[in-house]
């Protein structure tokens, strides 16, 4: 089938299906989502390394592509699974990268009227205590509460995106968000307690 | 979670236009994919189509000894000239690559050949590349979705002097009437971790190659994380 205006549009299943039959057309999910994984690698280890792993996250997307369930629509989870599977051997980096943020968060110089200063200070003190709280989550917990706060991920997605059941994703989750909650909440008096 | 949107937003950074270099490397890897999944002269042998050669190559990475099966006298590789004077080079086993090398020479091919175990690649550039050899693709053409200019990027590609002079071609077919004096085929051949597609064989081995003017660096070995398993990253049903 060609895609064309009058057709439905072509979803990520759908290229990853025809790839298995015209391998370059696998090429169309490079271009419909690293930019994603970059973002969603940068922020985890850095600009130094992220395009490498953006490049290695595809590669091994490609050679896996006869193993993806067609079910699934849309292909960002798988490839952020993949990605977050590389970052994790880089976790010292990750974990440095926080420190070396909230320690600059943390030092951060604010001018201006009173009232910018005042909420300056609280979103340097957010931002550090976010950094701290995710330098000191355990690895597990980590890889979950980003992929789901940062890419909107149902739990089912995540727990299929990293290969664990469910109620891990519920668990861990709850327990990072708790951690998070009490670093942000215990740091930034003018952050109302959310219900959540 | 909707507060830490923000906060984790500003951690990222904006995808810069280098990487498109990844690009790059995704389509070399699909055009290899492409040259070997075409045609009857597959030369990637799969598990089932040619359980020999793949036996030999794994029992020689892995440093065991050959099976019965094989026969202990395989030789490591087979060359042979074809009558329209290109020249076939068949992998049987990841060993001896300087006797390939002496064997080509006296066909009259300069090639420097590495062999690559899995989860490595050569992490340095090995020479100047022949000018040839050298494609020139701007980045908006590699980021374009133009199915036209997608084409283009196709033709270039495989319009490089190497992709005429090495084909996967009942094994590795080389064709010397491409390659221009003084240049030194570079051919790294690298074990593959490729799963199953389906039906379709499992690559056992994959190779790059590349024309070299003058002299060649001896290949950098890095880990290559690609190759390696991941474990399961296969959405689930339904989902």
């Amino acid at each position: 089938m060609l895609a064309g205006e009058t057709l439905p549009a072509v979803d990520d299943a759908d290229i990853i299906a025809e790839s298995l039959e015209h391998p370059e057309r696998f090429s169309a999910l490079f271009d419909r989502h690293a930019g994603t994984i970059y973002r969603y690698v940068s922020l985890r280890l850095g600009p130094e390394i992220a395009e490498d792993l953006v490049g290695d996250t595809f590669l091994i997307a490609f050679r896996r592509r006869g193993s993806y369930d067609a079910d699934f629509r849309d292909a960002r989870p798988w490839l952020l699974g993949i990605a977050t599977r590389l970052i994790t051997r880089h976790r010292r980096r990750e974990v440095g990268r926080y420190r070396a943020l909230e320690r600059r968060a943390a030092d951060a110089q604010v001018e201006g009227p009173e009232e910018t200063i005042t909420r300056n200070l609280a979103a340097a003190s957010s931002r550090a205590a976010l950094l701290r709280a995710l330098s000191r989550l355990s690895r597990g917990d980590r890889d979950v509460l980003l992929l789901v706060a940062w890419s909107d991920m149902t739990y089912e997605q995540a727990a299929h995106a990293l290969g664990i059941p469910v109620g891990t994703v519920k668990s861990r989750l709850n327990r990072a968000r708790r951690k998070v909650r009490e670093a942000l909440g215990g740091i930034n008096p003018l952050q109302e307690d959310s219900d959540g | 979670m909707d507060e830490l949107k923000p906060l984790l937003a500003e951690l990222e950074h904006r995808p810069p236009p280098t990487l498109a270099r990844q690009r790059l490397r995704l389509d070399e890897a699909v055009a290899r994919a492409g040259r070997a999944g075409r045609g009857p002269a597959r030369w990637f042998g799969g598990r089932r189509l040619a359980v020999g050669g793949a036996l030999a190559g794994l029992a020689a990475a892995a440093g065991f000894a050959v099976p019965a099966l094989v026969g202990t006298d395989t030789p490591a590789y087979a060359l042979t000239k074809n009558p329209d004077g290109s020249i076939n080079l068949q992998i049987h086993e990841f060993r001896d690559p300087d006797q390939v090398e002496r064997d080509l020479a006296k066909l009259g091919v300069r090639a420097d050949i590495t062999y690559l175990p899995l989860g490595k690649r050569c992490g340095n550039s090995r020479g100047r590349l022949a000018p040839e050899d050298d494609v020139k693709i701007p980045l908006e053409m590699l980021n374009s979705k133009d199915p036209k200019v997608r084409e283009e990027v196709w033709k270039r590609l495989d319009s490089r002097a190497s992709a005429r002079a090495v084909r996967a071609k009942n094994g590795i077919t080389i064709y010397p009437e491409h390659i221009k004096p003084g240049r030194t085929v570079v051919l790294e051949v690298m074990e593959n971790s490729a799963e199953p597609d389906g039906d379709r064989p499992r690559v056992l081995w994959q190779f790059g190659s590349r024309l070299v003017v003058g002299p060649v660096a001896p290949c950098q070995v890095v880990d290559d994380p690609t190759a390696h398993e991941i474990g399961d990253a296969t959405p689930p049903p339904g989902s």
